[in-house]
């Protein structure tokens, strides 16, 4: 990556977080963390991240509503929301993508998975495949 | 005697859980300390969800724990918090406080192996 994108992970699960944050800064991100939806939203309002990645279930709030206030206000609304779950609601991913999530993925989430999304969702060519 | 049906699986798959952090293994026993210093305080709170008769509480903490015990590749122990989640769920806590003795028992043989990881 040419550029250190930042990343806020949202997310009540700390032993999750702990996983995909050291994991996402050794492959170039800047992360930050919040672990209930009140933070995650302040944080997303003080200091702005190019993408967040949004637990929908967590203590002050529903992620949705993170989403929903994400998306609402001029100063968030342009940041990709990836959603994660371990929930099994089947309306959930068409839920969240139509409050504009870009990205919806199961618990537990595999590295490479959240950053391939990751990619995507900020445009990042993807790295060459190391050659022998 | 025993036979091959007597054998309990191992509360977590270590190669599972270790593929799923790429090998590391530093990060591999930051996550486990992490989960084990935190699991009382999680499982505690479903309990006391459970005694105050709040459904919604039970489906809330009993799914952070699932949550939690699942980056370990633990089935049996995230079954059992997900029984619990369930239960919550559907408003139905007749047969909760069972349900979370049986996830204190799959914590109780998966936190000892969890240790084990920690250097």
């Amino acid at each position: 990556m040419t550029r250190r994108y930042t990343v806020l992970l949202a997310d009540d699960d700390k032993v999750q977080t702990l996983q995909l944050s050291t994991q996402l800064r050794a492959k170039g991100y800047s992360v930050s963390a919040a672990y209930d939806a009140t933070s995650a939203f302040m944080v997303a309002m003080r200091n702005p991240p190019d993408a967040i990645v949004l637990d929908v279930q967590m203590p002050g709030g529903t992620g949705r509503a993170v989403l929903s206030h994400v998306k609402g206000s001029s100063k968030t609304m342009q940041i990709p929301v990836i959603v994660l779950t371990g929930l099994t609601d089947p309306d959930l991913e068409r839920e969240v993508m139509s409050l504009g999530a870009c990205e919806f993925l199961r618990k537990p989430v595999d590295l490479e998975l959240l950053d391939g999304a990751l990619r995507r969702a900020l445009g990042i060519p993807d790295e060459p495949a190391p050659t022998a | 005697m025993s036979s091959s049906a007597d054998i309990t699986p191992p509360p977590f798959d270590r190669d599972a859980f270790l593929a799923r952090v790429l090998g590391d293994v530093h990060l591999a026993s930051a996550m486990a300390e992490l989960f084990v210093r935190e699991c009382p305080r999680m499982l505690d709170a479903v309990r006391e969800a459970v005694a105050g008769g709040d459904a919604l509480e039970v489906w809330r903490t009993a799914h952070a724990l699932k949550g939690s015990v699942a980056n370990f590749a633990a089935p049996a122990a995230t079954a059992a918090a997900e029984h619990v989640e369930l239960l919550g769920r559907s408003g139905a806590l007749t047969d909760a406080e069972d349900a979370v003795r049986t996830l204190a028992d799959e914590l109780a043989r998966l936190v000892p192996a969890l240790r084990e990881l920690i250097a």
